[in-house]
């Protein structure tokens, strides 16, 4: 980079240089994020559907599907607890879930998937991931995915959010060879928000701007001697920190009434809901909220009675405020997990890993409400019927927000397929 | 039968003996005391044998060492943990170029003189401690880093440190801080296994608590109930008449027993003490009853203290010279913190399907550890020696390197070399494999007569117990009727006095008829009693009897525990033998799987370079007959291919990488990049000199005057800017702290947090004001970046700088400050190469 392409500071197009900067910010062989491209220009209508947004809630552990989307009251393995009806004649899930019951006419549900990892962290990854593989290749996570594929140039907020409750927490390498552009930043759901989102005590804009200039100065310097994706992440989170300085109030749900508040809960879980929602009103491409502790391998039943009401309420209040506010038809909501749980009930009144059978919910845009994909056998020990598995599902997710799964990422000049070559979506899923 | 202490003894001189022949072994010769610069070539050729080690496998260009600024830069932040200062800078660079050919003589007179610091051990202090708490806090790391300082200091071996770690239970001042391993992780014994695990062999086994782990073959449920049985029986107390002071104490009992998750059909196995490196105690002592046990027996208020601590048993055997799992971890680790990446990676995953980049490496660098005693400085010393760690990390040219020597047919001929030798030792380890499960059944059968004798002492001390109940019960009837005899004795004797003076009163009154009738009935009773007397004398007797008996019992009982005890010794003797031989053929089983990675490796990298080399060469060819077309095609091919063997490369340690600053190394650069350490040294010499104003020896001592100074510092970048780095850019307790991330909130902090914007302002912070009194642009901008990145600024960086000022000539200390700024929030001041 030449001193002429640099603007100088105080200038009238400084705004212009700065995102000057950061288009022409990485060249070379790093393999990090450029400007996106698929492979064939966009048309208007494709550029219209970008404003969608996909919701992630990823319950830890591994959900027992007998306890939640696919109950069965076989004497064995069935449980305790019963099945209830739901606002779509013929669908039933488990009693636990009485308000999600309520909402299912907005929902589907795949009830057929089989993987075959039972380890956590390896079944975290092909499920985020959507591919499967032992190798050393990493592949970017859905998040990373959708966050580019509905990146738009002029979007002020990270595309790619994962809520917490309380501070801003770590990142990690979840966007592979996409860049860190694309990486999950962490946003406290209330408490301000984001800390330290406010210019220093006496310090102008202007100043600002300069300081950053010249660090930018520096920082392209030093990448002309050495480049590495660590040292990318580490520039790039700088401009991140401006772009959400400007935005600060979005990510504090205390500026919701104290009545949505409460229709939402006082739980961890139901605060971050709140954000996400509030997220994606700003049409924040990809919010993931997490929900820990799932994996429990004893006192299956007491456990999931207790935990299953804490997603119930609070996830059916979530469908229907979307639904309620126009949002819905252009959210995907996805309620994942890693695994399901053993038929089989285990001395310690638990279940463990199961991967051979198990269920996620989908609600909103793009998918075929009310449908269930596939079936279990009566005891839920094999699939009987449409066996999909985590590679199915990652095209589905994509193909419901209008992204071209069986497409291709161009970065740096080369080609990336966005999701599993060798699989295809769910078409009987999709609307 | 062998007391507890000749148990102890046993155990003990066992190893002592191993370790002995261990220390022969590895073709140590006896030295005493702590390495000098002239101790002999062995000291040396650690370097060399690094080189050598990564020479082997490595098949392309020469990689020159790193620049003087750069190499500067890197082993002050790698030995003391800070950038260096400005004069330090100066005073080296110009000495190189003013004798360029002594630069690796001066540049190893750097390493001595920052490794014989007291800023070294105050730093690795740091290092060492964050790798052994992960940050966790019970016992604050303060306390905990002063106590592995002192050890430092004291030149003692490294892993006499880590068995302390392990043994400690938090008594006494002098080792209390050790403790913190165990207790800052509440003694909760599934996390201190799992950690143990991580931190001193590099497995983490958490997945194999509830079943063998389903991916990696190495880990199996035994070995992590192996660890969790040296540590079950330990406990957190907390003193209450100290305000719940942490302590750790011990039961003198617990055995575990597991099953696997996903095979229940299996039942149940007993878990046996055993550690990785198949370490294991050689005997348990069997006391023949618990109160024996104990030296404090647990009480509620009171901290139990075993007569045989599994637990300490246990520090010893982790990190015995003798144990190759330690020693291979902790090499990994140190080796990890000079060159970015453990040979294995990542550091606390050790197992079969993650091999070591080089086994000849980390074995070289294991050895040379044991080999320096575990001497942290010698050992330090040997890596940054090397070229492995000098090397320049700036990405080579690969476009003018002519490709190895002798070209494709000698690569080629190298690969199907070393795929005949591959191919030569699969019977050999066919054969090893056969004779490891040979010695496991083996162990396995002895094990089993162990443990069956073991349930047969168990039943007998429930008996002994019994036995030991019905003699107190015996004894206590015993006397309760010896009691009731001397009562009756008494009784007797008043009768008899009282019959006497009825026969007096009688003499007198011969006719009173009430007292005849009373002196009858007085009689009466005598009468009684004296019968009483013989059947009272019977039952005593009878109850001695019954005691004796009893007693006897007892002691039969107790002797035939004892024998029992002999005997299980004698069959352990059988486990401890067959112990040996699988630890011996485990030995050349990974010794012959060092061997095959390696050759797999090579061929894998070989196998890289070559297609590379291919591609390469067509595109030339395509290049001289203008196919355009192909250039194009392939151009992504090459550079992928590229990007793989260079990083095949780097994973070698062949080519350097660029590194990020810990948090405390952050702290450290942050710190003196601002000059703020220059206040507080004026004031400690300053504080020194006036409290050594009537004592001139203390006065002159250097070494003690430095630590002052140190300890000032120290205290000073506590109190300031180290909260902050550790807080913003360290890793949530409890995780590993080696990896990098960026995240919004540190960009946050440092642009808009008030704490840090103090600092820029502070007249702590003698940067500003020496800059301020600098004119010319030139001159200031090379003492801004001679003071934070170590190095000269170029003539763009200059003009630049020169610009800033004039367009801003009406605040020029707000615009310094600025400047200053940019540079602590670039990512050559957050890197470094």
């Amino acid at each position: 980079m030449t001193l002429e392409q640099y603007k100088p500071c105080g200038t009238l197009d400084h705004g212009i240089g700065r995102r000057q900067f950061m288009g022409e910010f990485l060249t070379g062989l790093g393999a990090v994020a450029g400007t996106s491209l698929f492979s064939h220009p966009l048309g208007a209508t494709e550029i219209a559907q970008k404003n969608k947004s996909v919701v992630v809630i990823y319950l830890n552990g591994g959900i027992s599907q007998f306890e939640s989307w696919d109950p069965k009251s076989d004497l064995e393995t069935g449980g305790p607890f019963k099945s209830i009806p739901t606002t779509v004649p013929g669908i039933h899930i488990s009693e636990l879930l009485p308000y999600t019951a309520k909402q299912i006419h907005h929902m589907a549900l795949v009830r057929s998937i089989s993987t075959d990892l039972d380890d956590h962290g390896l079944a975290n990854n092909i499920v985020r991931s959507g591919r499967t593989t032992r190798t050393a290749t990493e592949y970017p996570e859905l998040g990373a995915v959708v966050a580019k594929g509905l990146e738009r140039d002029d979007f002020p907020l990270p595309g790619h959010i994962r809520t917490m409750v309380g501070g801003s927490g770590g990142r990690t390498n979840n966007a592979a060879y996409l860049g860190p552009r694309y990486a999950s930043v962490s946003v406290g759901a209330e408490k301000g928000g984001i800390v330290n989102t406010q210019l220093p005590d006496g310090m102008t804009v202007t100043a600002d701007n300069r300081r950053h200039d010249w660090r930018r100065f520096i920082n392209n310097r030093h990448r002309a001697k050495v480049q590495s994706t660590e040292l990318d992440a580490y520039t790039q989170c700088f401009e991140q920190a401006l772009r959400l300085m400007e935005k600060r109030e979005l990510f504090d749900i205390a500026h919701e009434s104290k009545a949505i508040q409460e229709a939402y809960g006082t739980s961890e879980f139901g605060k971050q809901l709140l954000l996400a929602r509030r997220l994606v009103e700003q049409e924040v491409p990809f919010v993931e909220i997490s929900h820990d502790g799932w994996d429990f391998h004893h006192n299956n039943f007491e456990f999931h009675y207790h935990y299953v009401a804490d997603f119930d309420r609070p996830f059916a209040h979530f469908v229907d405020d979307l639904h309620q506010r126009g949002l819905l038809e252009r959210t995907l909501v996805i309620v994942m997990t890693e695994f399901g749980r053993t038929p089989k009930i285990n001395a310690g009144y638990g279940r463990d890993h199961y991967p051979n059978a198990w269920s996620i919910a989908m609600a909103g845009c793009g998918i075929q409400h009310g449908a269930v994909i596939g079936k279990t056998d009566a005891k839920g020990i094999e699939v009987a019927d449409r066996k999909v598995d985590h590679r199915h599902l990652f095209h589905t997710y994509l193909q419901a927000v209008g992204i071209d799964s069986s497409g291709e990422f161009e970065i740096g000049g080369r080609k990336f397929p966005i999701a599993d070559p060798a699989y295809g979506p769910i078409e009987e899923l999709l609307a | 039968m062998p007391t507890t202490f000749q148990v102890k003894f046993r155990i003990f001189s066992r190893w002592a003996v191993i370790a002995t022949i261990w220390c022969f072994g590895v073709g140590l010769s006896s030295h005493s005391g702590a390495q000098t610069e002239s101790d002999s070539s062995w000291a040396r050729s650690l370097a060399e044998r690094i080189d050598g080690a990564i020479s082997e496998g490595y098949l392309g260009p020469e990689i020159s060492r790193a620049s003087d600024s750069d190499f500067l830069r890197r082993i002050f932040l790698d030995l003391v943990g800070r950038g260096p200062t400005r004069d330090e800078s100066l005073a080296f660079i110009t000495k190189v170029q003013e004798y360029p050919e002594r630069r690796v003589e001066l540049r190893n007179e750097l390493i001595d003189d920052l490794l014989g610091r007291d800023e070294f051990s105050r730093y690795y202090a740091k290092v060492i401690e964050v790798m052994l708490t992960e940050r966790r806090e019970v016992i604050g790391p303060l306390e905990i880093r002063l106590f592995i300082k002192k050890w430092l200091d004291d030149r003692r071996p490294l892993n006499e440190l880590f068995t302390e770690v392990l043994a400690a239970d938090g008594t006494g001042q002098e080792f209390r801080a050790a403790a913190g391993f165990v207790i800052n992780r509440k003694a909760d014994a599934n996390l201190v296994t799992r950690d143990i695990g991580r931190i001193f062999f590099g497995r983490d086994i958490q997945c194999a608590q509830c079943h063998d782990h389903p991916l990696v073959a190495d880990y199996e449920q035994s070995e992590y109930f192996g660890i969790l049985s040296f540590v079950n029986r330990t406990y957190l107390f907390e003193d209450e008449k100290r305000n719940k002071l942490p302590f750790l104490g011990e039961k003198a009992e617990g055995t575990l027993e597991f099953s696997s998750v996903f095979k229940p059909q299996d039942g149940k196995t007993l878990a046996q003490p055993v550690l990785p490196g198949t370490m294991a105690m050689d005997a348990e002592p069997d006391f023949v009853d618990t109160s024996e046990a104990y030296v404090v027996a647990p009480e509620k208020d009171r901290r139990a203290v075993p007569r045989f601590s599994r637990r300490q048993q246990m520090a010893v055997l982790a990190t015995h010279p003798g144990n190759e799992a330690f020693n291979r971890n902790l090499a990994n680790r140190l080796w990890a913190n000079l060159l970015g990446k453990g040979v294995v990676h990542p550091v606390d995953m050790h197992h079969i399907d993650n091999p070591p980049t080089s086994a000849a490496l980390l074995r070289v660098l294991a050895d040379g550890l044991v080999a320096s005693r575990f001497d942290l400085r010698e050992f330090l010393r040997q890596i940054v020696r090397s070229n492995a760690y000098q090397r320049s990390a700036l990405q080579p040219e690969l476009e003018s390197w002519q490709g190895p020597a002798g070209g494709m047919e000698a690569i080629d001929s190298l690969a199907s070399s070393i795929q005949g030798k591959l191919d030569a030792l699969q019977p050999p380890m066919t054969q090893l494999k056969a004779e490891s499960e040979q010695a496991n059944r083996q162990l396995q059968a002895s094990q089993a007569n162990v443990d069956q004798l073991q349930t047969k002492i168990d039943s007998e001390r429930k008996l002994l117990q019994q036995y030991t109940e019905q003699k107190t019960a015996a004894a206590a009837k015993q006397n309760e009727t010896t009691a009731k005899q001397k009562k009756h004795e008494e009784v007797l004797a008043s009768l008899q006095t009282a019959l006497g003076e009825a026969d007096k009163v009688l003499k007198v009154t011969p006719d009173d008829a009430e007292l005849v009738a009373s002196r009858e009935l007085l009689n009466k009773r005598l009468q009684s009693a004296n019968d009483a007397k013989a059947p009272l004398q019977q039952s005593l007797e009878q109850l001695q009897e019954d005691v004796q008996d009893a007693t006897r019992r007892v002691d039969d009982q107790r002797g035939r525990l004892l024998s029992l005890a002999n005997r299980k010794l004698a069959l352990g003797e059988f486990v401890i033998e067959a112990r040996g031989i699988q630890r011996r053929i485990r030995r050349q089983i990974q010794a012959a799987i060092d061997q095959q990675t390696d050759y797999e490796q090579q061929l894998s990298r070989i196998a890289s370079l070559r297609s590379w080399l291919e591609l390469r060469s067509q595109r030339e060819q395509a290049r001289q007959s203008n196919n355009s077309s192909f250039l194009t095609e392939s151009q992504n091919e090459f550079e992928l291919e590229q990007r793989e063997l260079l990083q095949s490369w780097q994973r070698l340690f062949a080519m350097r990488t660029v590194r990020s600053l810990s948090p405390e190394q952050m702290t450290g650069a942050t710190f003196t990049a601002l000059e703020m350490d220059k206040p507080v040294r004026s004031k400690a010499l300053a504080d020194w000199a006036t409290q050594n104003a009537q004592n001139s020896a203390e006065l002159e001592n250097a070494a003690k005057r430095d630590a002052f100074v140190g300890a000032a510092i120290a205290v000073k970048m506590w109190d300031t800017v180290e909260d902050l780095m550790v807080e913003r850019f360290s890793a949530p307790a409890g995780n590993p702290q080696d990896a990098f991330f960026a995240t919004v909130d540190q960009a946050l902090v440092l642009q808009n947090d008030p704490t840090y914007q103090s600092w820029l302002k502070s007249n702590d912070a003698a940067l500003f004001s020496r800059l301020a009194l600098i004119k010319d642009p030139k001159q200031l901008t090379e003492e801004m970046t001679w003071s934070i990145l170590g190095r000269q600024p170029d003539d763009e960086e200059i003009k630049m700088v020169t610009q800033i000022l004039h367009q801003n000539s009406s605040d020029r200390e707000t615009t310094i400050r600025e400047l200053v700024w940019g540079l602590l929030a670039s990512s050559e001041f957050r890197f470094f190469m």
